[in-house]
């Protein structure tokens, strides 16, 4: 799911930027920093929307850094169990296939598939009555399990339901 | 996976539901509550003694396993009084498959421990993140997965082939000598294909084997493909890519040293935990593999000659004998097999004689001949393999039997009926003190069917030889049986084809020199030691060795209760002590000892042969240990050298060897018998060529009869002498 968070980033900035562009290099430190980036608290940062408060600086003593506290708004995909979401199949094995919903990666088991899916080797896909799971198709699958982990996030799904599978 | 129903413990009825804790597919841990209920028991003695008490019990339905709860059956309240009414459908999961730490079908965080129990199956996707990848539990996922894809092969009439590429298939290097010689052929040479790996400055050559294309493509009909290497996975997927480019031969069959999990060895386990009867391995190493049933051996290929296996960094080194024999082989059998192939293609092959001599002893110089068959004869042997499968297949099935065609069954067949009945020896193969049946060349001609000795005897039929006059060729003449000497490429070849290859061109004697001649004295070895000019091979110690033979009869009569073993210590001793002293003085001691004792002619003549022999060795020594271990041996030889100078300066010299043995015997004996014995060892080490080595060989039997000659010498002078050289000391 999407969510609109505020969150905050620390950004330490070296004595060389200190001057009148100082808010650039600051909003393109947190750009650079935080988009993109996951964790398993919040998900996926996919995009940082708008910059809400800049602290102002605190000179480190010791080495001139100064500290900056940057509180901004953005948006994060963060997957829950049970969730249905569309997704792209990366890659399939005898397994299961894989299957990446942007940035999460998914692994859907041959068992989390309909009785009738069959593994074919060469594509390799697997082949139900009247579907076709295979690389660069589309499917829709349901989270039934997910492990967030200090900067990862992996999930395993389902297409064993109603309405879930292949997208035409 | 089996649903389980779950009922009222039959104690516990009637029962009252308090409270139901789950609902329908909710995931529980084991030993989880599931059911909350109340149930009557009576307890006696609880108030009163005697009395019975009626108390409300309070206990739960527990999940017995990890799982999900299919169907909830009961609601809060009821009451239950039938042990056989459901309660609720639970579905345990065995966890099979895990992806990230996770069971792929609940979704349940599986601990490291439980993780243990699981091994990779698949070829892992190019995909970075994979590598935290699926694991399958060895008895049931897998199990399951292996059977559908024997089922599978079954159908097509296939079998699987597992295909190393380095040396294998291809040969590549990698390097700016290569860089350097590419660019001075002006064009591509055939068969070499270039590409960029992005962990290496410069780019990757790689050598397809000849019939490549044609090898892949017949043997695609009738085996499924799996390359495993101990390449990278970006180098695995770069060859690939070059060797099939449409993806039709390997598919994403593909496994890495990426995903490996040993650096190594390579295990069919790794792909086919459970099942490897229709499994071919083809590699160039038998040792990483384990020397696994299910391997199909071939040369290894070499074409940038000094690139050797850019990938076997990690694995373990191979036999020095093996590699040094094949490298050996390599270059003696391609003029032949350029004969063979009516000159092959010789204005396509690359022509580095072109381009080396502006930059001469380059050592990556791609070899100027390729005609390397290899790949057609293991073609030839999947086909085999794969029809005699299914032969043996459809055989069983006729016979109903239980039992089922195994590819090791028909790989070991057929590989043992190759050198059948053949008795072999080799004769200056093996370097001295290598364990003969450790060798690669041994194991592999047992896997062959041949039976290895490590002498001579009379079941004996090939002797295998890189040259003639070595002591085993010497006594198969002498046994005159028709006993076959072969080159070791009559072993490589029938290896390589599978099939015994006539000996004829492979014959390092005439066979007529071996074949029993009837009359003859040459059969009866006695009669033949005394035959000065006897054998067609003459070397110079062959003079000496055959009076000697009779010296030591001769001896050996008169000294029969002596013990040999101290004499021969002794006379080790005495040895390393004369190599040392200016051996001059020493011969021509020896040769006044002659001129004075003529009785002991035999003797006298074993002597002038021993002592500039040993002495030439000693010296090897002396160098070694003052390069080497500084002194350690050094200085007590000195000493000892500069006793023995003036021992013979201040004694007779007749005398002078039993006193070495009586003044150095004692004292440093053990010091300089370990020296000679390190004499030997050093001259085994650096003696890797041929000739040294037979040398080696045939001068230790030498030594042997010369100490025995020797010491009964020394017992003689003892005798005569009396105790004068112990007085000396």
């Amino acid at each position: 799911m999407f969510f609109l968070r505020n969150l905050s980033h620390t950004i330490n900035l070296h004595p060389s930027y200190y001057g009148p562009h100082m808010k650039e290099f600051l909003l393109r430190n947190l750009h650079g920093d935080v988009e993109g980036t996951c964790s398993g608290k919040v998900g996926f940062i996919i995009c940082v929307l708008t910059v809400t408060n800049i602290s102002p600086g605190k000179v480190l003593p010791g080495s001139g850094l100064a500290e900056f506290v940057v509180q901004y708004q953005a948006i994060v995909f963060k997957p829950y169990k049970g969730e249905v979401v569309d997704a792209i199949v990366t890659s399939v094995n005898q397994i299961g296939f894989f299957a990446d919903v942007g940035p999460l990666q998914v692994f859907v088991a041959q068992k989390l598939m309909p009785n009738d899916f069959k593994f074919d080797s060469n594509g390799p896909c697997y082949r139900g009555e009247d579907q076709v799971i295979e690389k660069n198709g589309q499917v829709r699958l349901k989270i039934v399990g997910l492990k967030y982990q200090a900067t990862q996030i992996n999930a395993v799904g389902t297409i064993k339901e109603d309405y879930l599978g292949q997208i035409q | 996976m089996t649903t389980a129903t779950y009922y009222m413990p039959d104690g516990h009825l009637p029962a009252t539901i308090i409270q139901v804790k789950t609902e329908a597919s909710k995931l529980h841990d084991h030993d989880d509550p599931l059911i909350e209920y109340e149930y009557k028991e009576q307890v006696e003695g609880f108030q009163e003694e005697g009395k019975t008490t009626t108390l409300a019990r309070r206990a739960y339905i527990r999940a017995q396993k990890d799982g999900t709860v299919g169907r909830v059956l009961v609601g809060k309240g009821d009451v239950i009084d039938d042990s056989s009414k459901p309660l609720l459908e639970y579905e345990p999961c065995s966890h099979d498959a895990i992806y990230g730490g996770m069971c792929v079908v609940c979704g349940k965080t599986i601990t490291e421990d439980m993780q243990k129990t699981h091994v990779q199956m698949t070829h892992s996707s190019s995909d970075v993140s994979v590598s935290k990848a699926v694991r399958a539990t060895v008895m049931n996922e897998a199990e399951r997965m292996e059977s559908a894809t024997v089922r599978r092969l079954l159908e097509e009439e296939k079998l699987t082939l597992i295909v190393d590429l380095d040396q294998t298939l291809i040969h590549a290097t990698v390097g700016t000598a290569i860089d350097e010689w590419i660019n001075a052929q002006g064009e591509m040479p055939k068969d070499i294909r270039m590409f960029p790996l992005p962990d290496s400055p410069t780019p990757y050559y790689i050598k397809l084997r000849p019939h490549l294309e044609k090898f892949l493509e017949r043997v695609a009909e009738l085996y499924e493909l799996h390359i495993y290497t101990m390449g990278t996975r970006n180098y695995a997927d770069a060859v690939s890519n070059v060797i099939d480019p449409d993806a039709k031969y390997f598919s994403h069959r593909i496994l890495s040293r990426d995903e490996n999990h040993s650096m190594s060895r390579k295990s069919i386990e790794r792909l086919f935990p459970c099942d490897n009867s229709m499994v071919v391995v083809l590699d160039d190493r038998a040792d990483v593999w384990h020397y696994s049933p299910n391997l199909v051996k071939v040369h290894p290929y070499e074409y940038f000659v000094g690139a050797g296996d850019i990938n076997a960094g990690h694995l373990p080194k191979q036999d020095a004998t093996a590699t040094a024999e094949l490298t050996e082989q390599e270059s003696a059998a391609t003029p032949e097999e350029a004969a063979k192939n009516g000159g092959g293609e010789p204005s396509s092959t690359p022509g580095p004689k072109s381009g080396t001599p502006a930059k001469p002893a380059k050592p990556r110089t791609p070899v100027l001949d390729d005609n390397d068959n290899e790949l057609e004869n293991a073609l030839e042997v999947l086909e085999t393999i794969h029809e005699k499968f299914y032969d043996a297949r459809e055989n069983f099935k006729q016979r109903q039997s239980k039992h089922d065609a195994d590819v090791k069954t028909v790989i070991r067949q057929m590989r043992s009926s190759v050198l059948h009945g053949v008795d072999l020896v080799f004769s200056g193969m093996i370097p001295l003190g290598v364990p003969q049946d450790r060798t690669d060349i041994w194991r592999q001609a047992s896997t062959y069917g041949a039976i290895c000795s490590t002498e001579l005897n009379d079941r004996t039929t090939h002797i295998v030889a890189r040259k003639v006059g070595t002591s085993k060729i010497k006594e198969a003449m002498r046994m005159a049986r028709g006993i076959k000497v072969v080159k070791p490429e009559w072993l490589f070849h029938s290896f390589s084809k599978w099939q015994r290859q006539d000996e004829t061109p492979y014959l390092l004697v005439e066979e007529s020199s071996m074949a029993p001649i009837s009359t003859t004295p040459k059969d009866d070895p006695i009669e033949e030691s005394e035959d000065e000019d006897d054998g067609g091979v003459s070397e110079g110690m062959d003079e000496n060795h055959e009076p000697l033979s009779v010296g030591n009869n001769f001896v050996n009569e008169g000294l029969k209760a002596m013990n040999w073993d101290d004499l021969e210590k002794e006379i080790e001793d005495n040895v390393s002590d004369l190599d040392d002293t200016d051996f001059d003085s020493d011969t021509s001691n020896v040769q006044s000892d002659a001129s004075a004792d003529g009785s002991h002619s035999p003797l006298v003549n074993l002597k002038r042969a021993r002592v500039p022999r040993r002495s030439g060795l000693g010296v090897t020594v002396m160098n070694g240990s003052d390069d080497e271990d500084d002194g350690q041996e050094g200085p007590t030889m000195d000493v000892i050298s500069s006793q023995d100078r003036d021992e013979a300066s201040s004694d007779d010299s007749g005398s002078e060897i039993d006193e070495e043995s009586g003044s150095d015997g004692d004292d440093s004996g053990s010091d300089s018998d370990g020296s000679s014995r390190e004499a030997k060892r050093r001259r085994v080490d650096h003696g890797s060529e041929d000739d040294e080595e037979e040398e080696e060989e045939e001068f230790d039997d030498f030594l042997q009869d010369m100490e025995d000659d020797l010491a009964a010498e020394m017992e003689d002078n003892d005798s005569l002498e009396g105790e004068g050289g112990e007085g000396d000391d």
